[in-house]
């Protein structure tokens, strides 16, 4: 989202310089350059990831074909071997998809497809997803609804949407540590809704929590031991978020919880 | 019985394999090409049940091949499915405004090629 709206300004400033005729050589030309570079950077995201597919579909397939047992049977150890495979080439697999995802995110390239929908008993049935995750590790997720039975609608792409919220509660669920809390609360406000997640647990929360804003950045918050990732899941939330109009904050509430903000038009237009 | 004969084009030599074998042991009959002239001349003189077909291929690309089939009364009803790493909307737009009968993208769940396979057959 960034780097297309840079390109939009870059356009724009471009067309200013044709109109006025009087521009010198240089000045066009260091402002193609800069249209060169950006345009680059999008292009780049996305073929990497694009090479990265094809390799990986192989490794899943000759994963499933020793787990399915196709070419014989396995022991006991040979079947401990191929989850540990398994459960590499998913972790691989999300953050190609992730990478994916955030280049279509920065060049604009995602199409929205717009329903009605519920956001209460969406939210809820989000949550619903991670409850189990969340006893095994004392953690306790709560929404926390006025009239929850009473149907809030909003137009938005339930798809993506459900990344949104999928990576903000993963995420919360992920950093804090043992016995915290995940609190999810919903405002009803003139033409939008405001989503608010606290999340308060035992990790110190980051001095800047806006960095997790940036990509390939967790700055600060400290993640379960063997957790590695890209920092992408919070930009890809907001760049989600951003196309539909709307926003995504991130605030310090307490020494060890944050919280995530996030807004959403009722109707599109 | 008979079994159903399906033509993977596709200029990835070791993805054609893995899907063979998975084919395979599904109990279908596999044909390979690992280009697009390639796998276009064996469409046309095998007559497969299906053709799954990346869309990025040497000398004459998916897209390209499966208008070619999708447009020639004699081929048209062989059932193609579009596999390839290319994701976004407008590439899945692109496979089904060629023709496709399905667009899946790389890497793909067994599961579902499958079963897209035999509701197409």
């Amino acid at each position: 989202m960034r780097i297309f709206t840079k390109l939009r300004e870059l356009f724009n400033k471009l067309n200013k310089f044709l109109i006025i005729k009087t521009v010198k050589k240089t000045d066009i030309e260091s402002l193609i350059q800069e249209i060169t570079e950006l345009s680059y950077q999008t292009t780049f995201l996305s073929t990497v990831s694009h090479e990265l597919r094809t390799p990986l579909a192989i490794i899943k397939e000759c994963i499933y074909l020793i787990t399915d047992e196709v070419k014989g049977p396995l022991t006991p150890e040979q079947k401990q071997i191929m989850l540990i495979a398994e459960k590499n080439y998913l972790r691989l697999d999300k953050l190609v998809t992730d990478l994916v995802l955030m280049s279509e995110i920065e060049s604009n390239r995602i199409k929205l497809v717009y329903a009605d929908l519920n956001i209460k008993e969406f939210i809820s049935s989000i949550c619903a997803k991670y409850k189990k995750v969340a006893e095994g590790k004392k953690i306790i997720i709560k929404t926390l609804f006025q009239s929850p039975e009473t149907p809030l609608m909003v137009e938005l792409d339930k798809l993506k949407m459900e990344i949104v919220f999928n990576n903000i509660i993963s995420n919360s669920i992920r950093f804090i540590k043992d016995g915290g809390s995940v609190q999810i609360m919903l405002n009803d406000l003139p033409n939008c809704v405001e989503i608010r997640l606290q999340d308060i647990g035992n990790s110190p929360t980051p001095k800047n929590v806006n960095l997790l804003l940036e990509i390939f950045r967790q700055d600060g918050r400290s993640p379960r031991s063997g957790y590695q990732g890209l920092g992408l899941g919070l930009p890809i939330s907001k760049g989600i978020v951003m196309m539909h109009k709307g926003t995504l904050e991130i605030n310090t509430i307490s020494e060890k919880g944050i919280e995530v903000v996030v807004t959403l038009p009722k109707r599109k237009n | 019985m008979l079994k159903n004969k399906i033509l993977i084009v596709d200029d990835e030599e070791d993805f054609v394999q893995v899907v063979k074998m998975r084919l395979e042991f599904n109990g279908f009959e596999v044909s390979t090409a690992n280009d697009g002239k390639e796998g276009l001349q064996k469409a046309r003189e095998e007559f497969p049940n299906l053709i799954i077909l990346d869309a990025m291929l040497p000398s004459i690309d998916g897209f390209k091949i499966c208008k070619l089939l999708k447009f020639d009364e004699k081929y048209q009803n062989i059932p193609v499915v579009m596999l390839s790493a290319l994701s976004q909307d407008m590439d899945r737009t692109m496979g089904l405004q060629s023709g496709a009968d399905k667009y899946l993208t790389k890497p793909f769940n067994d599961q579902e090629l499958l079963e897209v396979i035999n509701s197409l057959l």
